[in-house]
């Protein structure tokens, strides 16, 4: 599988990726952010790759701009459905903590690629993005793409919403900017 | 007003930074208030002030206070920072 947009690819996680991603993800400014915060070790990393050719449930793929391998874009539901008859998906981005584009317009090009994928791949009405309330960044990188808050719990986690015709508009208002 | 004064007026807004932090030290990954949403929201605002329509390689170049100065010059030479 490939997408492509905004100059930016998504693709499937090869096996000679793995370990690198595994960097990126166990970086403090990552783990830091996650709602799983253990560190992911080598053979976890490996059972993870091998099971994902199995899954339907869930989508993780390597983002890359102009042939660098830039962060990790991904999807789920629960373990019980699948992507494509969800009317509700989870998703999640992770730009690499040394990426020189990390804190650009660039960050939002994967996010417009894959959301545009996810609501027509299937039944999926909505998405739902879980933010810490610390993660300021993270909650206005949601707004900008159209996403409602709809709730906080007593632990600080922010809910967030997304329907296809507020991302729409977003999409063509970052498009404005993101003139690829 | 000068070309230099409207340009920290436009980081200042959009990086909601104040004016006299705004000066060429000012660059993505080095300034936590720099992320993606303001260097966006910056983006719309130099578009929208200067008048120019940039080029996507120059605005994800666009990574400092320095830079900005230099690509906005390439767009309109007459420009004084």
């Amino acid at each position: 599988m490939m997408l492509s947009g905004y100059g930016i690819e998504l693709s499937l996680v090869t096996e000679d990726k793995i370990e690198k991603i595994r960097g990126w993800r166990n970086h403090p400014e990552i783990i830091d952010v996650m709602l799983d915060k253990n560190e992911i070790s080598s053979e976890e990393q490996k059972a993870w790759f091998q099971s994902l050719k199995e899954k339907q449930h869930c989508l993780y793929l390597l983002i890359s701009y102009k042939n660098e391998d830039i962060g990790m874009i991904y999807a789920q539901v629960g373990e019980n459905l699948s992507l494509t008859m969800a009317k509700s998906i989870s998703p999640g981005l992770y730009i690499a903590p040394d990426c020189k584009y990390k804190n650009s317009v660039l960050a939002f090009c994967p996010s417009l690629v894959f959301i545009d994928y996810l609501f027509k791949q299937g039944t999926c009405e909505e998405l739902v993005a879980q933010v810490f309330e610390f993660n300021e960044s993270a909650i206005r990188y949601n707004k900008m793409l159209g996403y409602q808050t709809v709730g906080v719990d007593e632990q600080g986690l922010l809910t967030m919403r997304l329907n296809r015709s507020d991302f729409e508009f977003a999409k063509k208002e970052l498009s404005k900017i993101l003139r690829f | 007003m000068t070309d230099q004064i409207r340009l920290k007026n436009v980081f200042s807004t959009a990086l909601e930074l104040p004016i006299n932090e705004v000066d060429d030290e000012l660059k993505y990954n080095a300034d936590p208030r720099w992320d993606s949403t303001a260097h966006m929201i910056l983006i719309a605002q130099l578009e929208s002030e200067f008048d120019v329509m940039l080029d996507i390689d120059d605005i994800i170049d666009m990574s400092s206070f320095h830079q900005a100065k230099i690509i906005l010059q390439k767009y309109n030479s007459d420009l004084s920072f």
